[in-house]
This record gives structure tokens, sequence and C-alpha cells, in this order.
């Protein structure tokens, strides 16, 4: 991993069009500016990390057929 | 004519996937990178909810729900990312994917959006309403 120690006011350039700019730091919390193309991802670590870990949840935690099938009556529109 | 295409499944044996229930995926879900293709699989008497089985994985389903069935007035606004990835067209669906570990709950924050016309799929982190990964599974309430 790259460490690089920057200062409010201070940027990083990733390739040609990503900057990063320290705009604060206060009470342990850093904001940071971001400028992007508008076609790059740009998330929270810990949202995309939450996003994989339920999918593999979802695919592991599959429920049985049987209990689709019992929660399905629950949650059929009621005819109308 | 229909080309049926045979996946391996381990939920549901060998399926015969036609056209119209087959969805590349624009991008890999999250934590599944070998799965390129979702097969949408609907059994009647699981309805609402459907299947999206990993015609690459054959361990590898999703149980989901239409995302409004859950959350009455749920909507998605794309990230901006993902504008030239997607249009809506008119029958997309809104799936979102459910998990049993645990108690049962609805990953309302990151739906799969299906495009039934061009049978592509996308799942998108939706930035709209606030919800989470593991929403609780339940019916909304009706109006008072």
């Amino acid at each position: 991993m790259l460490i690089l120690s920057r200062r409010k006011g201070e940027s990083l350039k990733l390739g040609d069009d990503v900057e990063i700019t320290v705009l604060r730091t206060a009470g342990g919390q850093v904001s940071l500016g971001i400028t992007a193309p508008r076609t790059l991802s740009v998330l929270r670590g810990e949202l995309a990390a939450a996003v994989l870990a339920q999918n593999q949840a979802a695919a592991l935690g599959a429920p049985s057929d049987a209990e689709l099938g019992a929660l399905s009556g629950t949650f059929r529109p009621a005819p109308g | 004519m229909q080309t049926l295409q045979s996946v391996a499944s381990t939920r549901f044996g060998a399926l015969d996937a036609p056209p119209a229930a087959r969805y590349r995926l624009l991008r890999p879900l999250a934590g599944f990178p070998a799965t390129g293709t979702l097969i949408r699989v609907a059994l009647a008497h699981q309805a609402p909810f459907v299947w999206l089985q990993s015609a690459e994985e054959p361990a590898v389903a999703f149980a989901a729900a239409p995302a409004d069935l859950l959350r009455e007035g749920y909507r998605v606004e794309l990230p901006p990312w993902d504008h030239g990835l997607w249009s809506a067209a008119r029958g997309s669906e809104t799936l979102v994917l459910l998990s049993f570990k645990g108690a049962p709950s609805a990953n309302l924050a990151a739906p799969v959006l299906l495009d039934p016309s061009r049978r592509v799929a996308l799942q998108v982190l939706n930035p709209a309403g606030g919800w989470g990964v593991s929403e609780p599974l339940e019916r909304p309430r009706p109006p008072c």
C-alpha cells in the first residue's frame, strides 16, 4: 500500500482524471473532495463491502423451496 | 424459434432456460465475478417471489422479490456512473435479493434491475430512500 501524507487543501491525482483533495480534518474525520468522471463509481468502502457481504449471504442463505412457498402466501396480493 | 439453454443448477437440477429468462449482467454482482448471466426462474407456488439462478455457477441462486411488493413507493435512482449503462425500458423489473441467513431480510440498497427487452440485468446502488442492505422482510402496511 502506498502511504502519503497530505494537509488541508492538498490533493492527490489518480491518473489524469481523478483528483482527491483534503477539505477538512476535525474530530478524527477527514472530509475529502473528489473530482472524477461521472462514469467512475465512487463508493464508501464500507458500503461496497456491505453489498458484497449481503450478496454472499443471499446466495448462502437462500431459503428452501418450502420456506419460500410458505412465505409467498403472506406476500401474494389479496384478490381484488 | 426459441432456443432453450440447459443450465446446471444445484437447486433446480437441469434448467431449460428460454431466451426470455436469460439476463446478461452488465456488471458482475459484487462477490460473484464468475457469473455473467442470470436465469429468472418463476415458480407458480412461490409467486410473487422469483429465483435468479447463475448460469455459470450451479450452486449460486438468489431468492428475490419485486421491490415495490416490500416497500410501497420504492423507487430507484441511478447513480451517475450507471447512466451510460442503463436506460429504463418499458416493462423493466426491479428485484431485491433476499437473505434467510438469520432473520429474513431484503437488500433494498442494491436492487437488481432486469430489462426484458434487451435481456440485460444490472445491480445498482440506490441512493434514493436511504435503504439498507439488510431490511426486514415484511409486507407493507396498508394505508390507514
